[in-house]
């Protein structure tokens, strides 16, 4: 796409929201007009590194919506020039989002793009995340409809991640009735296609959920049909418990189906806490399924103004359907726990302590705690008055152990990390954060390597990855967020999609506005 | 392109500032955790509306929620409704009853697991706080949670109630002048 129209398209796209801020439609009755827009810019630093001179992007995503009585209409323009971490695309994917909504108390139709998950995406999954890049929405037709405790929904489309050079085609239905006391049971039949990728997949799948005074219980289960014969593949179930101030749930996956196989349409849960230290959180195991089983228990008991959280996990491969993860070396078998206890009385100063320990594959394991200090500075009067700043601090440490193996014997190798964290705020006005990464790990982070003068000896060849993030909050309606600095990279996780994200040194620069 | 994106820049900016913030909301349906229908309009009738965009991973949605919490207690009886609408995808969908079960809070929690509503609102993130009023008109927005937003957030409620008994006092003095 040459210039001249990539210029007409955005301006076209300016227009419309101009159009929308002065027409007198807007004073329609019943007439709602909203809409966001998202640019998205990096710059990496000069530096000889290819890799890093490859991560510049620009990006911009313009949402338009018309509500009026029953009918929704949206449109998308989307500027890639070229995106952040998918395929490096240059150009413009124009208005490549629409879709026309009809929607009454008992009917739901939706044609053109739309997302669609059954049984909490094991059954069928497609989603977005604009900050990862990632989109397997559909474009097609989806109805749906209820009477009395009856619930039934049909679509057929064709996925149009335009990440992907091979489009998966989809349709099915799903039939589901929910009984007087609290059980619902749902049956459904899809068929996936993507002409080259896999067999053709016809795929049945239950779904159930219970729900009680005290918890409730959720089941989803799928088997695919190919060619060659049918596959058990995969199920799911969650088990809540809750009181007044306690709550348990453990969950449970167990997928098995050849890796060669998966539909782009699936996105089953990841069974792995998200919410953890940055320093775990960044280095979490591989969430995509594949063949694998296990299992999650998070404990969260609350007193007074104290909050605590427990979480076990286990997992592993499996050649052969089992029940349980594996112990077993050749399984990869993996643990974890990790802790918190946070003391936050409402509207104070509030304090997080933390930590955790992860062992993957039995070879190799990490351990680390952290501990955060939120101080609500007092209001100030210096002839004029200053109120709503917090000041945060933040300390991580954890140590990584790894063998490397000499004559058949393990020569244990340790690699020391640590996280630190400080940022002022003001509330409805923005934040300033600076952060240093520290580590002594000699594979770390190739594409952003820190400078020679950002290294010390305390661990023995220590790096730092320093970064600076401004955020600022202006005219109610826009968001700028200005980032500059290093960025080690490693696993982003955004609702439970993980991508891998590489290493960055230079300045990442996001504008959200909201009309 | 770098004059091509401050120009794009600086245009969006211009004509986002037309555009003020009041504009009516778009009615939407989602359902509780209890799996009933709940619809804006509905709930619309009974007050002014705080919809508070929230995830289980999103840690600074889970220190916004206990204040808005408060906020709703206060307001409750003059009419305040709080839907605190769940943007979790099904992958971490398990973790929402459970927490706000064992959280005691006292508003209306709707799941909106394909985060559509929250697109239709504008909201690119999480929180998203939106204050509408009871006749349906989008008051107020806001992006992220920095610790004692709570306030102005509180301010803009009081604000919004302050606005509607001074009009409706001036239309009840323009009936009586009649």
């Amino acid at each position: 796409m040459n210039n001249s129209r990539l210029m007409k398209l955005l301006i076209f796209g300016l227009l419309v929201v101009f159009l929308f801020s002065i027409l007198p439609i807007k004073e329609v009755s019943g007439l709602s007009l909203t809409g966001q827009n998202k640019i998205r810019y990096g710059r990496p630093a000069k530096t000889q590194m290819r890799l890093s001179d490859d991560l510049y992007f620009l990006e911009n995503y313009l949402d338009l919506f018309a509500s009026f009585d029953k009918f929704r209409f949206h449109v998308r323009q989307r500027y890639l020039m070229p995106s952040e971490y998918g395929q490096r695309l240059d150009g413009l994917a124009a208005f490549d989002k629409m879709s026309v909504e009809y929607q009454t108390d008992h009917l739901y139709i939706k044609g053109g793009d739309f997302y669609q998950e059954w049984g909490r995406g094991l059954l069928l999954g497609s989603l977005e995340s604009i900050d990862l890049n990632f989109d397997s929405g559909m474009e097609g037709l989806v109805v749906e409809g209820d009477y009395k405790n009856f619930e039934a929904s049909i679509f057929r489309g064709v996925e149009v991640d335009t990440t992907n050079t091979v489009q998966e085609a989809a349709g099915g239905g799903m039939l589901s009735y929910r009984f007087p006391f609290g059980l619902k049971l749902g049956g459904s039949l899809i068929h996936f296609d993507d002409g080259l990728r896999h067999e053709a997949i016809d795929r049945r799948g239950l779904e159930g959920e219970y729900i009680f005074d005290f918890g409730s219980a959720y089941v989803s289960y799928s088997t695919d049909s190919y060619f060659y014969g049918t596959y058990p593949h995969g199920f799911y179930s969650a088990l809540e418990f809750f009181g007044l101030n306690w709550a348990v749930l453990i969950d449970y996956k167990n997928y098995r189906f050849p890796y060669y196989v998966v539909p782009a349409l699936q996105f089953p849960p990841q069974v792995f806490p998200e919410n953890i230290m940055h320093l775990f959180s960044r280095n979490k195991p591989a969430t995509h399924f594949t063949n694998d089983v296990g299992l999650q228990a998070d404990l969260t008991y609350r007193w007074e103004d104290w909050d605590f959280n427990l979480n076990v996990n286990q997992s592993s491969y499996q050649e052969k359907i089992k029940f349980l993860p594996s112990l077993d070396l050749a399984q990869r078998p993996f643990w974890s726990t990790f802790f918190s206890a946070e003391y936050a009385p409402l509207g104070k100063d509030r304090v997080l302590f933390q930590g955790g320990y992860m062992e993957n594959t039995a070879l190799n394991y990490r351990y680390g705690a952290g501990v955060l200090y939120e101080w609500r500075i007092p209001e100030m009067h210096y002839g004029w008055r200053i109120r709503g700043l917090s000041l945060t601090g933040e300390l991580q440490f954890d140590k990584y152990v790894t063998p490397s193996w000499v004559d058949d014997k393990a020569i244990w190798g340790a690699i020391r990390e640590a996280y630190i964290l400080i940022g002022l705020a003001k509330s409805h006005f923005g934040t300033i954060t600076a952060t240093m990464d520290i580590s002594n790990d000699p594979y770390a982070t190739e594409g952003a390597r820190p400078k020679g003068w950002l290294k010390s000896d305390i661990w023995g060849k220590d790096m730092y990855w320093p970064a600076i993030l401004v955020t600022a909050d202006f005219m109610e309606q826009h968001q700028l967020r200005v980032f500059y600095g290093y960025d080690r990279g490693g696993l982003g996780c955004a609702g439970g999609l993980c991508r891998w994200v590489p290493p960055f040194r230079g300045i990442k620069v996001s504008l959200t506005s909201q009309f | 392109m770098t004059r091509k994106l401050i120009i794009l820049v600086l245009l969006i900016i211009l004509t986002n500032s037309h555009l003020g913030l009041s504009k009516t909301a778009p009615d939407f349906t989602l359902k509780d955790l209890d799996g009933n229908k709940v619809k804006l309009s509905d709930q619309l009738q009974k007050g002014p509306v705080l919809i508070d965009f929230w995830a289980t991973y999103c840690k600074s949605c889970l220190h916004e929620m206990p204040l808005l919490n408060e906020i709703g207690k206060k307001y409750r009886d003059n009419g305040l409704q709080i839907l605190a609408i769940s943007t979790d995808s099904p992958k971490s969908a398990a973790k929402v009853r459970p927490y706000i079960k064992s959280s005691n809070y006292d508003f209306i929690v709707l799941l909106d697991n394909k985060q559509e509503v929250r697109r239709l609102f504008g909201g690119t993130a999480t929180p998203y706080t939106v204050l509408i009023s009871a006749s349906g008109e989008i008051v107020y927005t806001h992006l992220g949670y920095i610790p004692g937003d709570e306030v102005e957030i509180e301010a803009k409620v009081a604000q919004l109630f302050e606005n509607t008994s001074s009009s409706e006092q001036d239309s009840s003095r323009d009936s009586e002048n009649e």
